[in-house]
């Protein structure tokens, strides 16, 4: 039974929440895994909240501009530590977290969750065959975590682990940064104040793990016929990529969960390559009960142009570039390369292809890279042109100011997702440094747009909470419904390559060449993702010229498939890879791809 | 109509002059365990935790308890009298400097905070302080550190029984750079019972044309301090902890007059955020620059609406009990428990195992922190400490407290047990404790 095909008197209580029936989700965003160490992807993290849950979470919050939606509440723990509540002291970087008793693992017989689960989910996150790709939060911000990933890697030099092998290392090797008090309390150093620490544990796939898990390896089909839950739901059904249900977890207490209920008997995620309008219209009809991966209305009755209106920017997409890459004669050393590239990206294009893919209700350009609202934010634009459209002819004299004059190739960048968490966009002063769990390399950012509405990076843990009455299109913070992200399948191109075709009309307009003769000398291989869409991989490093990264090297840190470790040189990126669709659909890879596999890799392809 | 109680004015028989048999008491004489007798304690526990809050002495309350009684309902002035006049005399006096320099605030955060938003910042400065600071230290220096862009510099303690003056002063040293306008450091450190060497700290500063901010929560009622002689510019002390006065009093102490053998550096520029009588057109006259005083800056700090009458007097009677009894003998009785304490518990758990001072004699307190479990790791674990300091509490009525620091050259955040012994108690009554903690410390490793 349904939602919808139930009478309506039993649908509703006098003035709750609808109780009973399933709730049915369609959109085009598949699911590929729910291993939550592996997963850091939107919508399916929405799912995962649903049966895993965290330290920390975020309380469903009726208005997300109230500042309460943003702030992490206890969740597992009994409180968000605080120097008030004595979980921290004065320098700001040892975390006392308390668990809250009667949070059962759905075991035979139940099992209560404890500090030794949640530490054996930080490692996890290590496991060289699924890291995500918000490993480096974690990396550069727990004391030890970053060698602890390093040693992690060096031990499992197979291409191939076993679960054993995996589970050994884990084992027998510490965070030296993560010390268990007893089952209840544990505490997690950093290397230096977060004060968006409790937001990065409030991350998926911080999640505890059950001992269990050690018997499989992380993101395999074996470990998905066998997650436990501790969260009012669990998922009995995963079809890869196309289907998902979950029920009720027998032994999850209202009680001991302060953010989460639980008021229906199933959950159900169908995926269909449909339309934002589609997936309306079907919302609309009754055919589904919430959209799925997609954004089919304003989040908030409010006036969203306004960014002073609640939910704030994001600086998304931008373009990282490495600074210390060799390619073109290391000319991005040279500051005057680095300003022709600034003049040479039309954001005004950029944002509005992004404005036109559903993403954002809010798009504007970027002159700076803190986005208003955020700690750090001045209203610059140090390299302006006439409505952000960009300057071919400064562009043009600076690259021959530099020795560039003939043009210059292709200079690697990294398109950077949405998955910051907003939390940290809105607390850091400075833009965090994403870096490899090595840090081997310095970037510079160019701001392209920035963005508002709920993202990946704002959506909230709030699976279970109230389906809106009356306003069944709505994207209300609930399973699976807020985030509009990964649609790219719908739209013939994301920002994100429209961005990378705006830096490469702009380059190849200032050295004369046209974007396809370089791309046909750069020819590059493709492969098939899991979401149906190509990656390129290079037959070579770029950088260090030696041969295709390998897997040992991948697991410093960087997917095998996505980016060369060896100097965190993209191999995929908007500005040299290609967006294409094939009709051809592959079975998932148990690894996803990588870390940047599922939704991020999507956007990167 | 009710009058405002001058201190001193009249004689109120306590517990002692009862003993000995109504005669007008000589407490600079009595034997320590008639003084005990002056104090409200609980005969069935065993307060060792003074540095949190002291004990009020009988005559405290009924002071407090008569002059809120005075009070209330009255329909005289209340706005002079909440001025302290005779109290911040009389206090002043206790503390070696004048009225104008001597405010009655409501604690030593208070007091810390209002010290903190006056000093005259701006972007670019720079504050050396320590991460052994209070919270209320810490927090109000960040505040003015966001409004006015400052660098506050966060020196991290050294720890440990052998830790030393010399090094001590070598830290704030090399941390001074010609961007330092202020030096903000405790009397006595709250975690480790650290007694700084404030004089010496002092004189660095003033080498360096320095403000000097102390935290002296721990000074009044324990050290027989001579305020003006420290040659600090500001001191913020809690009225509640060793001065046995009622809690929410403590006592502020703002340099208004240039003693050059003291501290010869003109008066700093200084804001009393919180203000009645702060001029409300014009400026206060230009600073003095010699001994006598071109202003009542103490009165800009203390005029701040009508105040608790009673809790002001109640201060002043515990200031008074204490100049009665000496505070030079106190100085000498609480400091040698203190050493009882410490030799106590280096025989019970080893000298490695205390975090406070204890060789150099310029840096011992009476309050001591210590690790009462075997291990040395045992002391990265809170709950061992809460759980430790809970059972002490509720199965032997023995009161300390825990407390937190970072020590240098570690990760971990440290925890330990803290006593404190002040004169009322006893050599008796710490034996018997810290054999009670050896114990419980035991069984709990």
């Amino acid at each position: 039974m349904t939602v919808s095909d139930r009478p309506q008197a039993a649908l509703r209580s006098q003035d709750g929440p609808r109780v009973g029936g399933t709730l049915r989700l369609r959109g085009p965003a598949p699911v590929h895994r729910l291993d939550p160490s592996a997963s850091h992807q939107a919508p399916a993290d929405q799912v995962i909240r649903l049966f895993a849950r965290q330290l920390f979470g975020y309380a469903p919050a009726p208005d997300l501009r109230d500042w309460r939606a943003i702030a992490p509440a206890p969740d597992l723990a009994t409180d968000v530590p605080s120097t008030y509540n004595t979980g921290m002291g004065a320098r700001h970087t040892n975390y006392v977290v308390h668990l809250r008793r009667g949070v059962f693992w759905d075991t035979e017989p139940a099992r209560e969750v404890t500090a030794h689960d949640v530490v054996r989910g930080l490692k996890r996150l290590a496991n060289p065959l699924t890291r995500p790709a918000a490993l480096p939060y974690f990396t550069s911000t727990i004391r030890g975590m970053a060698q602890y990933c390093e040693d992690y890697a060096a031990a499992i030099r197979r291409d191939d682990p076993t679960a054993e092998e995996l589970a050994a290392f884990q084992n027998s090797h510490d965070i030296p940064g993560v010390l268990v008090l007893d089952d209840e309390s544990l505490v997690i150093e950093l290397v230096r104040p977060a004060i968006d620490f409790a937001a990065i544990m409030a991350l998926p796939c911080a999640s505890p793990a059950p001992v269990e898990y050690d018997a499989f390896l992380p993101g395999s089909p074996e470990l998905h016929r066998n997650l436990r839950s501790n969260g009012p739901y669990r998922p009995v059904r995963l079809v890869p990529g196309r289907e998902l249900r979950l029920e009720p977890n027998p032994v999850w207490r209202q009680e001991s969960d302060p953010l989460r209920h639980r008021y229906l008997d199933g959950i159900e995620v169908a995926v269909e390559d449909a339309a934002p309008e589609h997936v309306a219209a079907r919302v609309a009809s009754g055919a589904a009960d919430l959209p799925w991966g997609v954004r089919v209305a304003e989040p908030h009755g409010a006036e969203p142009a306004d960014p002073g209106d609640g939910l704030g920017l994001s600086l998304d997409p931008y373009l990282v570039f490495n600074l210390r890459s060799p390619a073109a004669g290391g000319a991005l050393a040279d500051v005057r390369v680095r300003r022709a590239l600034s003049y040479a990206i039309d954001k005004a294009a950029i944002a509005d292809l992004y404005r036109r893919s559903g993403r954002g209700a809010l798009v504007r350009t970027a002159g700076s890279v803190v986005p208003p609202g955020n700690d750090a934010h001045q209203e610059l634009d140090l390299y302006a042109t006439p409505g952000s459209r960009g300057d071919a002819s400064r562009c043009r004299a600076l690259l021959a100011e530099a020795g560039h004059g003939s043009g210059l190739r292709s200079p690697r960048s990294i398109s950077t997702p949405a998955w910051t968490p907003r939390s940290r966009a809105r607390t850091r002063p400075t833009w965090r440094r994403r870096a490899s769990p090595s840090g081997s390399w310095r970037s510079t950012t160019t701001p392209a747009t920035l963005s508002s509405g709920i993202r990946a990076g704002r959506r909230r843990a709030s699976g279970t909470s109230r389906p809106r009455r009356g306003r069944r299109t709505g994207t209300r913070p609930t399973a699976g419904s807020s985030s509009s992200r990964c649609s790219s399948r719908a739209t013939p191109a994301t920002p994100r390559t429209a961005a990378a075709t705006a830096v490469r009309r702009s380059t190849a307009s200032s050295s004369g060449r046209s974007p396809r003769s370089r791309s046909r000398r750069g020819r590059p291989r493709r492969g098939t993702r899991p979401s149906g869409r190509c990656w390129r991989t290079p037959r070579s490093c770029p950088c260090c010229s030696s041969g295709r990264p390998s897997r040992a090297c991948a697991a410093r840190g960087f997917g095998a498939r996505s980016r060369c470790p060896r100097s965190a040189m993209p191999t995929t990126s908007p500005a040299s890879g290609s967006t294409r669709r094939t009709t051809r659909r592959t079975t998932p890879r148990s690894d996803g791809g990588g870390p940047n596999g599922g939704d991020q890799g999507a956007r990167n392809a | 109509m009710t009058q405002s109680v001058k201190p001193g004015e009249r004689s109120v028989p306590g517990p002692a002059a009862t003993a000995n048999g109504g005669s007008p008491r000589r407490l600079r004489d009595a034997p320590w365990e008639s003084i005990r007798e002056l104090f409200a304690l609980d005969p069935t526990t065993t307060h060792l935790n003074t540095g949190t809050v002291g004990a009020m002495p009988y005559e405290v309350l009924d002071t407090m308890d008569r002059v809120t009684r005075e009070w209330t309902g009255g329909l005289a002035d209340v706005y002079k009298p909440s001025g302290y006049y005779e109290h911040r005399a009389l206090i002043g006096r206790a503390f070696g400097v004048d009225q104008d320099e001597i405010v009655i605030c409501h604690n030593a955060t208070e007091g810390v905070a209002r010290i903190i938003q006056g000093l005259d910042l701006h972007e670019g400065d720079e504050v050396v302080t320590t991460s052994h600071e209070c919270y209320s230290v810490l927090s109000n220096f960040n505040l003015v550190r966001n409004r006015y862009g400052l660098t506050i510099k966060t020196l991290t303690m050294p720890t440990g029984y052998d830790v030393t003056a010399d090094e001590i002063v070598e830290l704030f040293e090399a941390a001074i750079t010609p961007r330092t306008k202020v030096l903000a450091f405790a009397g006595i450190t709250l975690f480790t019972g650290t007694m700084m060497p404030m004089r010496r700290l002092c004189e660095l500063a003033q080498r360096h044309g320095l403000t000097t901010v102390i935290d002296g929560a721990l000074l009044p009622g324990l050290v027989n301090l001579d305020m003006r002689a420290l040659g600090a510019d500001f001191i913020a002390c809690s009225g509640s902890k060793f001065q046995c006065g009622p809690l929410g009093t403590g006592i502020l102490y703002l340099r208004n007059k240039v003693f050059p053998e003291y501290n010869p550096l003109p008066l700093p520029t200084f804001w009393p955020v919180i203000s009645t009588w702060y001029p409300m057109i014009g400026s206060p006259p230009p600073r003095t620059r010699t001994s006598v005083e071109s202003d009542d800056t103490a009165l800009y700090v203390q005029s701040a609406g009508s105040a608790s009458i009673a809790r002001g007097a109640a201060l002043a009677r515990a200031c008074e009990i204490w100049d009665e009894i000496g505070r030079d003998r106190i100085e000498r009785r609480a400091m040698e428990l203190g050493d009882h304490a410490r030799g106590r518990l280096v025989e019970a758990f080893g000298k490695e195992s205390i975090f406070s001072p204890g060789e150099d004699p310029l840096l011992k307190s009476p309050l001591i922190a210590f690790n009462p479990f075997r291990d040395p790791e045992a002391a990265w674990n809170i709950k061992k400490f809460t759980a430790f300091t809970d059972r002490l509490e509720r199965e032997h009525r023995i009161w300390i407290r825990w407390t937190e620091f970072d020590v240098p050259g570690s990760p971990h955040q440290h925890y330990a047990a803290r006593v404190c012994t002040h004169l009322f108690n006893t050599r008796e009554e710490i034996d018997q404790a810290i054999g009670i903690m050896a114990r419980l410390g035991e069984e709990m490793s």
